[in-house]
């Protein structure tokens, strides 16, 4: 066997092993949903969605944690969209690059890194006691837009990255101010990116479990919340409740909630693709 | 916060890699499902273990900022 062939033989070993490596991922997340399906899905009704959470499994419901996820979610967008896109469009075309600059690049990819954990810790000195917002729904939102905003904005400065330097140009040749640039040719040109960006750090947020915890919602609220000062649960912390009891119902309680909080995911996600597919294809 | 569960929520000082431990973020959770006192030890115990974490993990952060710049210069 000369060295040609024993490189051939490397390289097919190597190129199996990649597969098995990009199979292993997926596969396990196939057995965990295919698991949890076969758990959960006989408890899923629309009883089941419209329960108040119960002591007994067989009547326990996720409608007080589904309308806190709502409340949450849509809250984070309104708090966190603006502001992040926004800072985004700041950094990217007012910025000048210089040291401060990179000071703040630096940081909100550091703030990028940060264990969500931390996010609930300040958001329950400074929202919850020096705000005195308490443990609302508001303070919550709060909390996650702090967490999701160094993402957005790092999807909107690479929206706007993408956009050809040919239409700014033409459009302050056509005698438009910065500002018209911005909101006429540059926004229009990078809403699907901006947008992807954004539905993908919400659909982190309503995943995100620690942080509120932290904040102070309940694992328990009898009632679901009516206005932004409400107390509030959330899905993630319901299924991880409904996990540490040991009575077997509640087990098939939170394999039925992951299958919905899976599919709210999903269905964001599947949003986010979809903005991207019809931006990619425009900018072509 | 997922070690949290699959994990345990045990702490204990140990190498081996079979049994139940507790990270930081679990023991913060934990506390924090109890009632926490404003102003209690409970209370200021959770922030130093957060900075604990933000040290580590600003550290590494910062090292991987590093480690990009170089060899985005390298490449250019």
């Amino acid at each position: 066997m000369n060295s040609i062939q024993r490189n051939r033989i490397y390289d097919q070993i190597f190129k199996f092993w990649g597969i098995g490596c990009t199979l292993f991922g997926l596969v396990l997340l196939a057995v965990f949903i295919g698991d949890i399906l076969i758990d959960g899905i006989m408890r899923i009704d629309w009883d089941f969605i419209t329960d108040l959470p119960s002591r007994k499994a067989e009547k326990a419901g996720i409608y007080t944690a589904l309308m806190g996820s709502i409340w949450i979610l849509l809250l984070t967008t309104v708090i966190a969209f603006p502001v992040g896109v926004a800072a985004g469009v700041y950094l990217e075309e007012y910025g000048k690059k210089n040291k401060f600059s990179a000071i703040l690049e630096i940081n909100i990819s550091n703030l990028a890194g940060v264990p969500s954990i931390i996010y609930g810790l300040l958001g329950l000195e400074v929202f919850v006691r020096i705000m005195g917002l308490g443990a609302s729904v508001l303070a919550g939102s709060l909390t996650l837009s702090l967490l999701i905003l160094p993402i957005i904005i790092v999807a909107t400065r690479e929206a706007i990255k993408a956009v050809p330097k040919s239409i700014k140009d033409a459009s302050y040749a056509l005698g438009a101010s910065k500002w018209q640039t911005i909101w006429k040719q540059v926004l229009p040109a990078s809403s699907g990116g901006i947008l992807t960006g954004v539905i993908l750090a919400l659909s982190r947020a309503v995943g995100e479990t620690a942080p509120l915890i932290v904040v102070g919602a309940l694992a328990y609220v009898p009632f679901a919340p009516e206005s932004p000062m409400d107390e509030f649960s959330v899905l993630p912390i319901q299924i991880f409740n409904w996990i540490s009891r040991p009575q077997h119902g509640f087990i098939e309680n939170a394999a039925a909630a992951i299958i919905i909080l899976l599919l709210i995911t999903f269905v964001m996600n599947g949003i986010a693709v979809y903005f991207r597919n019809k931006w990619q294809k425009k900018l072509k | 916060m997922i070690v949290a569960v699959a994990a345990g929520q045990q702490p204990r000082l140990t190498l081996d890699p079979t049994v139940p431990v507790e990270t930081i973020t679990a023991y913060i959770v934990q506390v924090s499902l109890g009632d926490v006192e404003h102003g209690s030890v409970e209370y200021r115990t959770i922030f130093a273990a957060g900075i604990t974490l933000f040290v580590f993990t600003f550290l590494l952060n910062t090292i991987s900022y590093r480690i990009r710049k170089k060899y985005q210069a390298n490449y250019e």
